[in-house]
């Protein structure tokens, strides 16, 4: 018989460690049931006042100057606290201060400021983009204290949630610049906000000598998101200073502005020694690419990289096929 | 007990401790993966409503193509494609390749969407079948459809490559159905790190059961037969579980091919699709892994756990054997087409773990497990195998199975609650139990099946029955 000695530990092992695991599995999914039912329960019980509140915010916040709506007693501040945060995500400008003032009135400021201190992390994430929507003093403290916690997520969530007041903008961008989380895709939703609200802010960055090309990636992406325009003349000058990504990017963003002088840009990238440039000139001159372009197009199409050579020579058979019918201007 | 000859003792131990040790192994690759999907769960932050994705991205979200390979749809066809039309994204294109359906599938695009002719042009140069003509629709300007000879759905979607125009473009099964800001949410990993990441996939439900209207799911429900019930659990731990936890370690080896957005430059550059296997949407993948890797590129493969595409899975037997003998085949294509990877040292831990996995759990664990079934229980009564070896035996292929599916409708509970009510979770827990016990024996058996297929050069699909959504 197969006993195997000490193996036999390992099996008993085995199948009351599975067991376990199991019944542990089965405790949890059983919590989640009832939890699930508990839910169910209170939101039937809640569900006439706060579909009533719901109504009463929308009719007030859709009136320029709507009458302040009080919260229904007895409905519990997370529900209002969850009413708000839905709501906030469908209105804008004046109509999002007048829904902030009615959360502070609520007393959901204290309950996000609460939900700061919650051990689970999601929440304290949750909290800290919610207290964005609120231009108060406290809620600002509280996400000002945020930007030096050790875990970056906490950082560039309170940075984004502060970047939606301008008067902050110069101030955030020095707090990040020295934060190497700013580097990195994470930061990316907060450029993003400031490029919207504070693009000069953004653009005066880009001449700073203390700004690497990691973080010049993430600001022309910004920029190229907010659509700002009056940042092609800065963009164009960090081209051929920051090597090729950053070349790479600077190309992308001004084809994404309409800079006039894109084209010409993307000849000169076209024969630069870094396949990336040489890709990203293409992909211009596959947009915007003229008759006279075919000659460089040419070279492009003999490129060692082979996705570049392929492309290439598809864009020269249509430049020449545009010439014969006389489509593209020389 | 009985009397044995002495080889046949040896014959018993070397076949308990070898299914002892692969589900040992395959067991704790769960588990593995369970806490990686949780620590992933408990780390993410908050997901966006729709609303606030929109704002997020419309002005940043680049155009994207989606290409909707079709043969014999005419069933779902018309609902996939206005749930595709109406998807909420700025700017993107549908291009259907109609693969020479033999059924109405080409009349109902017609007459559904009003096609006209347009003169045919090719963008790419992947070679494919030959294409029969190409229609735009006069009501959807953003809608075009490729009629081509048949040559399977590798071809197709290389031919629909030839049309697409946009840096990205997203590979959608026509039996599908796409959540209105499915596109959105796996554009976003584009859009957050565009020099890196190089393909989306996003995590793909069971439609059946659910309400649909005018191509969009209105009310999620459970499915009303068992087998797609049980597949629902299935897909429930594949997504929540497997995908989420591999996008992390970085050797995620599959994108679904009924939802994945990928670089179109990149997958021209590897040639597209392979036409000479019937697991296209994983041999891509492991060929993208592949590339990368062999020139050094820094790059990601994303898993998007919020869920972006609703499929219709079957309902019977027969159908679903063809299914999974199809998957089985098209996994050993795949492992053995680029086995050399599991040992390259430049393959790092996509060969070792990712394409480690494929043999694991799809070469070795199929055979392994229907060996155990076939024998263990027969050496324990001929008592050639003890007990507490036995027990043993019997957790790691049933008790801890229902663990890994009970712990993975723990974490879309935690994370999704998708689940529409509490009732649900209690039919779904069930379920997670009931298919230790049956199903996943049969499950293994169509493995067998297809590992038959394959090592017979079986190269077909299998006929597929196609259903419509319920109505809402």
């Amino acid at each position: 018989m197969l006993g195997l000695g000490s193996l036999d530990f390992l099996m008993r092992l085995i199948w009351q460690a599975t067991l376990v695991l199991v019944a542990i599995g089965l405790i949890l999914i059983a919590s989640l049931v009832l939890r699930r039912l508990l839910e169910e329960w209170a939101a039937a019980r809640h569900r006439p006042a706060r579909e009533g509140l719901r109504r009463a915010l929308l009719a007030s916040l859709n009136r320029p100057s709507g009458d302040p709506v009080a919260a229904p007693a007895g409905l519990p501040v997370a529900e209002i606290a969850r009413l708000v945060d839905e709501l906030a995500q469908i209105v804008r400008g004046d109509a999002k201060a007048r829904l902030a003032a009615f959360a502070v009135g609520a007393g959901i400021e204290r309950y996000w400021l609460r939900r700061l201190r919650s051990a689970t992390t999601l929440r304290r994430l949750d909290a800290v983009r919610c207290l964005g929507l609120l231009a108060t003093d406290p809620a600002r403290g509280a996400l000002t204290t945020m930007l030096a916690q050790g875990d970056a997520r906490h950082r560039l969530a309170a940075a984004e949630a502060l970047a939606q007041d301008t008067a902050l903008a110069a101030w955030l961008v020095e707090r990040l610049l020295v934060d190497p989380a700013s580097r990195g895709r994470h930061a990316a939703r907060f450029w993003h906000r400031l490029a919207a609200n504070a693009p000069e802010t953004v653009v005066t960055c880009l001449a700073r000598a203390d700004v690497d090309a990691a973080l010049l990636i993430r600001l022309l992406e910004a920029l190229g998101d907010a659509g700002h325009t009056a940042a092609a003349t800065e963009i164009e000058a960090l081209l051929g200073r920051h090597g090729a990504a950053v070349d790479r990017t600077a190309l992308v963003t001004l084809d994404r502005l309409n800079h006039p002088a894109v084209l010409r840009l993307a000849r000169a990238l076209g024969g630069a020694p870094e396949a990336e440039s040489r890709r990203a000139a293409l992909g211009v001159l596959e947009r915007r690419g003229r008759a006279r372009d075919a000659e460089l197009v040419s070279s492009l199409a003999l490129d060692p990289v082979v996705d570049i050579a392929a492309n290439a020579e598809k864009l020269l058979a249509r430049l020449r096929a545009a010439t014969a019918d006389g489509a593209v201007p020389a | 007990m009985i009397p044995f000859p002495p080889f046949f003792d040896l014959l018993a131990q070397t076949t308990a401790v070898l299914v002892i040790v692969v589900s040992m192994a395959q067991n704790l690759l769960y588990l593995v993966l369970l806490l990686t999907a949780v620590s992933v769960m408990l780390g993410r932050p908050r997901v966006h409503q729709s609303r606030a994705l929109w704002n997020g991205l419309v002005d940043g979200a680049p155009p994207v193509s989606v290409i909707v390979p079709a043969y014999n749809e005419a069933e779902t066809i018309a609902d996939s494609l206005r749930s595709l039309l109406a998807l909420e994204y700025p700017d993107f294109r549908v291009v259907v390749v109609n693969d020479g359906s033999t059924d109405a599938t080409l009349d109902v695009l017609m007459r559904e969407f009003g096609l006209e002719p347009a003169p045919l042009e090719h963008v790419s140069t992947l070679p494919h079948a030959p294409a029969r003509g190409l229609y735009r629709s006069t009501r959807h300007a953003n809608l075009v459809v490729l009629d081509k000879v048949n040559s399977g759905k590798a071809d197709a979607l290389n031919a629909g490559l030839g049309q697409v125009t946009t840096e990205l473009f997203c590979a959608v099964d026509a039996d599908s159905l796409i959540e209105a800001d499915g596109l959105l949410r796996v554009v976003q990993p584009f859009v957050e790190d565009p020099e890196r990441v190089v393909a989306v996939g996003g995590t793909v439900r069971v439609a059946n059961g659910c309400g649909v209207r005018a191509g969009r799911v209105r009310a999620v429900a459970l499915p009303r037969r068992m087998l797609p019930l049980l597949q629902t659990v299935e897909y429930l731990r594949a997504f929540m579980m497997a995908r989420l936890a591999w996008g992390r370690i970085g050797c995620l080896m599959i994108v679904s091919g009924a939802f994945g957005l990928f670089r179109r430059d990149v997958v021209i550059e590897l040639g597209g699709y392979s036409t000479k296997t019937v697991g296209e949407d994983l041999e891509l993948v492991v060929r993208l892994h592949r590339r990368m890797c062999n020139a050094g590129r820094d790059y990601r493969i994303e898993f998007v756990p919020e869920p972006v595409c609703w499929t219709q899975v079957p309902e019977r037997l027969g159908e679903l054997a063809r299914q999974r003998q199809r998957w089985q085949r098209g996994a050993l294509e795949t492992f053995f087409r680029h086995k050399d990877m599991l040992v390259g040292r430049k393959y790092g831990r996509v060969g070792r773990l990712g394409l480690g996995h494929i043999l694991l759990l799809d070469v070795v664990t199929p055979l392994v497990e229907v060996l155990g079934y076939l024998l263990l229980p027969f050496f324990w009564l001929a008592g050639t195998i003890n007990t507490p070896f036995f027990l043993a035996y019997l957790a790691l292929t049933f008790a801890f199975g229902v663990f890994i599916s009970v712990a993975s409708l723990v974490l879309e509970e935690f994370e999704r609650r998708r689940v529409p009510r509490a009732r649900d979770l209690v039919v779904l827990t069930a379920a997670a139990i009931i298919e230790n016990f049956g199903y996943r024996q049969l499950a293994n058996f169509w493995r067998i099946q297809g590992h038959w297929q394959y090592w017979r050069g079986a190269a077909h699909w299998g006929r597929q029955d196609r259903r419509g959504f319920a109505a809402a």
